[in-house]
């Protein structure tokens, strides 16, 4: 009896200790591998957490460049639009300026007066002359003057209703009476083309300066008086000898003229 | 009578496409261009346009054949080259002219006279026509300046010869340097126009 008790108990005691062993083993085994398992696990989603906030930071700065050029976009037709208004009212301010000027001219002309607009030139290079938009049905005839605030622009040649061909104070063919204030000397004033306009046949002594004034006579009834024309630029005798010949420099730009008041001749 | 109506509807549209060329070149010139000064001098697109105009159409007279030359007297060889300019040069010279008189007070004999004849350097012919168009626009603008002052001096006008010397040289070399900006369509509307009269015969 004693005997199968100490065989069962050494029997016992040999499963426990196989128990324990296999216990020992499998723990052995599972803490390394769960180990790794857990550092795999992280290291992957460590790597997709980076992944993911790559993705969203690239979008986040995508989606950022696209508003910014959107908005550049948008701010350069702004600016654009605002620089197309700035000329437009730059140039308007100028117009204003011109034309507030040719009002107070207008209202010392002490006449009847048409303001006009400069709409076309000559097509050709061998006239001087502007096409203004005004005609017969304002009241404007062939002879009329044309000048602006700064000096004589020329005379009316052709009329048509609603327009007219204007020669302009460059053209050989436009001659006008006009008096060199300092001296009270008479003379009249021939264009020359591009170059400077001249007074021909002065009578030499003379005691004419470079920088004179030149104004219109205004004794025909065509021109108003003492209106600027320009100044003298140079003086020298003609090709004879016999007299002196006067270049003017004329005050008004007829190459860049846009606004002008036109003045019907007087009657009588 | 069906092909009659379609000609003559051809030739209507052809000159109504004319008209409105030699209206649209106008009104560049009038109102563009002559705000452009190189140098003090325009540009003068009427003239370039008809001269250009008379070198890409030229003359219908068909050319003499040898046989022809050789049994001809020189008096009739003269007046068989000088009947062979363009007349539609001619014609749209004139309607330039008449457009310009409205304007200055001159009717610009030139005009009709220089496209007649820049017929008679028909580039009809030549494969590199826009290179040839350049120095015979030159010429061409020249001698139409230099007709314009005889005209202007024989009606009066002061200093003209003067102020020819001073604007002939550039107006002519703008004229030619802007020409081949208007013989290529104008080639290309020929040589369309042609195909097309083939093709209806």
């Amino acid at each position: 009896m004693a005997v199968r008790n100490e065989s069962d108990l050494e029997a016992q005691s040999q499963s426990v200790a196989e128990y324990l062993f296999l216990i020992m083993l499998v723990l052995m085994v599972a803490v390394p591998v769960s180990g790794m398992a857990l550092s795999v696990s992280s290291w992957f989603s460590s790597i997709y957490a980076k992944g993911e906030y790559q993705f969203v930071s690239t979008k986040n700065l995508a989606e950022q460049l696209l508003n910014a050029s959107t908005r550049i976009r948008s701010l350069e037709s702004k600016l654009a639009q605002n620089e197309l208004e700035l000329a437009r009212l730059k140039q308007e301010s100028r117009d204003t300026s011109r034309l507030r000027s040719l009002l107070g001219l207008k209202s010392k002309a002490g006449r009847v007066t048409v303001s006009a607009e400069v709409v076309a030139r000559n097509p050709d290079n061998w006239f001087e002359q502007v096409v203004i938009d005004k005609g017969s049905a304002d009241k404007i005839t062939v002879g009329s003057a044309v000048i602006s605030i700064s000096g004589v622009v020329g005379q009316v040649v052709r009329v048509s209703e609603h327009d007219s061909v204007v020669r302009l104070a460059t053209d050989p063919e436009q001659k006008e009476g006009v008096l060199i204030s300092k001296l009270g000397l008479t003379g009249t004033l021939v264009g020359n083309y591009q170059n400077l306009a001249r007074i021909d046949y002065v009578p030499i002594g003379t005691n004419v300066d470079v920088g004179d004034k030149v104004v219109t006579l205004g004794k025909a009834g065509i021109f108003p008086d003492n209106h600027p024309v320009g100044t003298v630029a140079a003086v020298r005798r003609d090709a004879n000898g016999a007299s002196m010949q006067i270049d003017v420099k004329l005050s008004e730009n007829c190459y860049d003229i846009s606004q002008v008041l036109v003045l019907p001749p007087l009657e009588n | 009578m069906i092909l009659g109506s379609v000609r003559s509807r051809k030739r209507l549209g052809e000159i109504s496409i004319a008209a409105v060329l030699v209206l649209m070149v106008w009104l560049i010139q009038l109102a563009l261009l002559s705000k452009f000064r190189f140098g003090d001098v325009l540009c003068n697109l009427p003239l370039t346009m008809i001269i250009v105009w008379g070198v890409t159409f030229g003359s219908p007279m068909p050319k003499p054949t040898n046989d022809e030359l050789r049994v001809s007297t020189l008096p009739a060889i003269l007046v068989r080259q000088l009947l062979s300019g363009s007349p539609s040069g001619a014609i749209i010279g004139a309607f330039f002219a008449a457009l310009a008189s409205s304007v200055i007070p001159a009717y610009p004999f030139a005009y009709p006279i220089i496209g007649w004849t820049a017929g008679y350097f028909s580039l009809k012919n030549f494969n590199q026509a826009a290179f040839l168009c350049i120095p015979l626009v030159l010429l061409l603008s020249f001698l139409g300046e230099i007709l314009m002052a005889v005209q202007l001096s024989l009606m009066g006008r002061h200093e003209v010869f003067s102020h020819l010397v001073m604007i002939s040289f550039p107006e002519a070399l703008l004229n030619a340097l802007i020409a081949p900006v208007l013989f290529f369509p104008m080639r290309g509307w020929f040589e369309f126009s042609r195909w097309r009269h083939m093709s209806t015969e």
